[in-house]
């Protein structure tokens, strides 16, 4: 018989399976979170130097990803560092911010992005002048590259910060 | 025990589970979109709401009281296991972290039940066993022939 009792009652039930149900996916989405900050990952994939006389042009193309299937991070800044090692010497390159405050980045679950950066520096910092140096002793020889990112992300218990390192040897 | 009596306890005892899983649901849902920032009035309304529903198919205010509290321990529950579920389950590796996760999960348990669970379910609950009471809801619970005395 249909009384307003068993109505209210059959609303009742279901509103509770669809509670529960969501509640284990949403709890196992919470799990995932952990695990997706751990695991939050970035490789160097290329330098390219490109010396026109005191002008010092750094591509760098790097990629960021989400191993995991969490839900819920955007990328809403990031900056990198990039170290030139060679022997005994290592420098400091270049370094940069570059933020999507506006309009962060979706992270989604799975996701990889490849970033491309070029920055142009020259001879008057320190650092590209001794760059110069170092660059005609070792045109044509290995060197090897470490880039440093520090990520921001928006999570759902605010902005993290996750350092991130990744190596590479190229020529130069 | 009458089988009328049985049947409202079972009855009451389903509806304590639903409205724990509903509430927590309700809590969890918006920890997990923002953690550390405090309830909006949205999540006392609706856990409001839900109290109503709960109440008037509860039979009487003892019924109403006792699921209540048992309702009450169950959300309290739910809401500590799940918040602590990735350091139960190692998902996350760094034990201090896990271990921050476990202890602090506790102090936002308790303001969580304290601010939006505590009153809004209790007044929600005995509110809607006022509805069901003028509805004439619980009446239609009793066999034909019942005295309603």
């Amino acid at each position: 018989m249909i009384t307003k009792r068993n109505v209210i009652a059959a609303i009742f039930l279901t509103l509770s399976l669809v509670a529960v149900a969501f509640l284990a996916t949403s709890t196992s989405n919470y799990i995932e979170f952990y695990r997706a900050i751990e695991k939050f990952e970035m490789r160097l994939q290329n330098v390219d130097v490109v010396v026109i006389e005191d002008n010092v042009k750094v591509n760098i193309t790097f990629e960021m990803s989400n191993p995991t299937n969490y839900v819920g991070l955007s990328l809403r800044e990031w900056s990198y560092l990039l170290r030139f090692e060679a022997d005994n010497e290592n420098l400091d390159l270049s370094y940069d911010t570059i933020s999507y405050i506006g309009e962060p980045i979706t992270v989604t679950p799975h996701w990889t992005q490849t970033f491309e950066h070029n920055s142009s520096l020259y001879a008057t910092r320190p650092s590209t002048s001794r760059f110069l140096e170092l660059y005609n002793l070792y045109q044509g020889k290995e060197v090897s590259w470490i880039l440093q990112v520090h990520a921001v992300l928006i999570t759902f218990m605010g902005t993290m910060g996750i350092p991130m390192s990744s190596p590479i040897t190229s020529e130069l | 025990m009458s089988v009328t009596a049985l049947n409202t306890k079972v009855e009451s005892i389903f509806v304590m589970l639903g409205w724990s899983a509903i509430t927590s649901f309700i809590l969890l849902n918006a920890i997990y979109q923002k953690f550390l920032e405090p309830m909006t009035i949205r999540e006392v309304v609706l856990v409001f709401a839900i109290s109503v529903l709960a109440g008037i198919l509860l039979a009487n205010p003892e019924t109403i009281v006792y699921s209540y509290i048992g309702s009450l321990a169950l959300t309290t529950l739910i809401l500590y296991v799940s918040l602590t579920l990735p350091a139960s389950l190692i998902a996350i590796t760094h034990a201090g972290l896990r271990q921050a996760l476990w202890e602090g999960a506790i102090g936002i348990v308790v303001r969580i039940v304290l601010v939006v669970v505590l009153v809004p379910c209790l007044v929600g609950s005995i509110f809607g066993g006022i509805i069901g009471e003028r509805m004439g809801i619980h009446q239609q619970t009793l066999p034909p022939g019942t005295d309603k005395t």
